[in-house]
């Protein structure tokens, strides 16, 4: 196992390594540069001091290996839209409001679709699975977590004045977010949790335990449950650090000052290291969590083998 | 009594056939029956926008801004007086060149390289999946915005960026559906018979791969939508003076107060819009792809 996950590791490292070369080569391949004004350009000496002091007048593969050189000393460089921080600052102050908001999202829609999932299925054709499958699965598809949140502001902030409109400070500001957030999360763990549920509730095993006369509850815990989790841990695992670094457009929407709003003022600004490290940030996150969930999937059921590692 | 019948017969006779026996268990799904005529429809409409719009999409009327529906302009008019119903029909235009544009090319790019990784083995499937970690070590929207931010948004340019960052999925999808059916007795029997290795890969296994591919195509039109609205939401995708849903709920969002049609037009367009590809996309999987559930 050991000598897998080093294999695994290793490659992401080497997979990484290209994708901030693309990056890089991406960033730099667009005419112009972040310290371009249109309104009043630069007198020319003072654009050269400027483009010195941060290494811009070099060729790419050497601001390249400056980039990678710092980095391996733990340090990301300075953004230029706020030259008095640090990126690695910055993004401390940054991700905890998405981690917070995301972590909350993640706990609401991965209990709650679980719960009615498995409601919906052990209830199955009955009026409550209809209602449940229908209204989460459609209310969760239908509309995009940004318009949601438009919805929301327009109803509980402008119209009726109960919650703020965005921001961030107060616990109160996280409801609004959450709950635009979580919808789509919720109605596809709801959706999966059904499926796989549905799929184990008429296996043989499930009725010879009844037959045996296991309690209800045992059934559906120990039986039914555990065996249903298993496909969802491949299905959901990978959404976690989408959830965890958050979505440009929720945070958009509601003016939350968290890694996606970073990322997308980065771009705009063509703020080279702050777009390389929360890039980083991302990929080592993604990375790790495919990994993770490949091994999960072999702790919960022993009938998968990994690639590689059985011989 | 004769319904049933005919039915009996088609069943039958489809059984012959694959596409016969699909659309035969995509007929029987009515929500996706329902489903697939209203995406259709909105595809005629959108194709058809200049011969439907009573207006143009930049025909402005600023005597008639914000008003509400009447006899002129059926749903009202926008801060600009231009006819909201022209702008949500030209808006259908805009979002499904790009809901169908962008994953076209994502499967016209990522196809035949997962179809050679699938295919060939060896060191060429180790090179293409590394190749799809890297690009899927970024996720798709944020690739696209950084793309959008260095070279700009527009019709083109949205289709161009949420298209390259699309073509993974159809690679992988292609991949595993090459792998799976490479050893299959026909391609052994064709290739003992010397059918060139062109022909065998579009000729003999293409048809048995095609259906996931196309369920898959469908299924990603409404997550298109949803991104592209996205970023012209943000201001970042199509400019003005075009119509588009995301754009029209922006520009809706600051006269709220003064008139709530302007918002909730394209709302409701975008949601009956995923709605509809959402419910054909799942009846296109069960009809399909019937091992998938």
């Amino acid at each position: 196992m050991i000598a897998y996950l080093a294999q695994r590791f290793l490659t992401l490292l080497l997979v990484m390594l290209v994708t901030t070369m693309l990056i890089f080569g991406l960033m730099h391949a667009v005419p112009g540069g972040p310290f371009d004004q249109t309104q009043q350009p630069l007198p020319g000496p003072a654009m050269a001091n400027i483009m010195h002091k941060y290494g811009l007048d070099e060729p790419i593969w050497r601001q390249y290996l400056n980039w990678l050189w710092a980095l391996l000393h733990g340090d990301f460089g300075i953004p230029f839209e706020q030259p008095t921080m640090s990126v690695t600052g910055l993004i401390a102050k940054a991700w905890p409001i998405t981690l917070i908001v995301g972590g909350i999202t993640i706990a609401i829609s991965y209990l709650g679709g679980l719960a009615m999932g498995l409601l919906a299925a052990l209830k199955h054709n009955t009026w409550i699975d209809w209602v449940l499958t229908s209204a989460v699965s459609t209310a969760g598809v239908a509309l995009p977590n940004y318009v949601v949140g438009f919805l929301l502001i327009s109803v509980f902030s402008v119209k009726l004045g109960w919650l703020p409109a965005g921001g961030w400070g107060q616990p109160e500001d996280l409801i609004l977010p959450v709950i635009a957030f979580s919808l789509y999360p919720m109605a596809l763990m709801a959706r999966f949790t059904r499926a796989s549920t549905l799929e184990v509730t008429y296996a043989d095993y499930v009725r010879m335990g009844r037959a045996r006369g296991l309690s209800e509850r045992r059934i559906t815990l120990r039986y039914i449950l555990r065996t249903a989790l298993i496909p969802l841990i491949t299905i959901m695992g990978p959404n976690i650090p989408n959830i965890l670094t958050g979505s440009i457009f929720i945070e958009a929407t509601f003016a939350l000052p968290g890694l996606g709003s970073y990322f997308t003022t980065a771009s705009l600004h063509r703020d080279y290291p702050l777009i390389l490290a929360l890039v980083l940030i991302v990929a080592v996150l993604w990375g790790t969590c495919y990994i993770l969930s490949d091994v999960a999937y072999t702790l919960v059921d022993p009938r998968v083998r990994l690639e590689g590692l059985s011989r | 009594m004769t319904s049933t019948m005919e039915e009996t017969v088609t069943v039958r006779r489809s059984s012959s056939s694959f596409w016969h026996a699909a659309w035969y268990r995509y007929k029987r799904n009515k929500l996706a029956l329902v489903s697939g005529v209203i995406a259709v429809l909105i595809l005629i409409v959108a194709a058809l926008a200049s011969l439907i719009a009573p207006y143009g999409y930049a025909t402005q009327d600023l005597t008639q801004s914000l008003a509400g529906p009447s006899l002129h302009h059926l749903l009202g008019t926008d801060q600009l007086g231009r006819d909201l119903l022209s702008r949500a029909i030209y808006g259908a235009r805009t979002s499904m060149a790009i809901a169908i544009g962008a994953p076209l090319l994502g499967a016209i790019i990522g196809i035949p390289i997962g179809i050679v990784a699938g295919w060939f083995g060896g060191i060429t499937d180790w090179i293409t999946l590394r190749l799809f970690e890297v690009f899927t070590m970024v996720p798709q929207i944020l690739m696209a915005l950084l793309l959008i931010a260095l070279f700009g948004g527009g019709v083109l340019k949205l289709i161009l960026f949420l298209g390259v960052t699309a073509w993974v999925g159809f690679g992988r999808l292609a991949r595993a559906q090459y792998l799976a059916l490479r050893d299959r007795d026909f391609v052994i029997a064709a290739k003992a018979m010397g059918v060139p290795t062109w022909r065998i890969i579009f000729v003999h296994v293409l048809p048995s791969a095609v259906g996931p591919m196309i369920v898959f195509f469908v299924q990603a039109i409404p997550a298109t939508i949803f991104a592209a609205a996205g970023f012209s939401f943000l201001g970042l995708g199509v400019q003005d003076p075009l119509a588009d849903w995301g754009k029209m709920i922006n520009d809706g969002e600051q006269y709220l107060s003064v008139s709530l049609m302007v918002a909730l037009l394209p709302i409701i367009c975008i949601a009956l819009a995923t709605l509809t590809f959402s419910f054909t996309g799942d009846g296109l999987r069960d009809a399909l792809d019937p091992t998938s559930r």
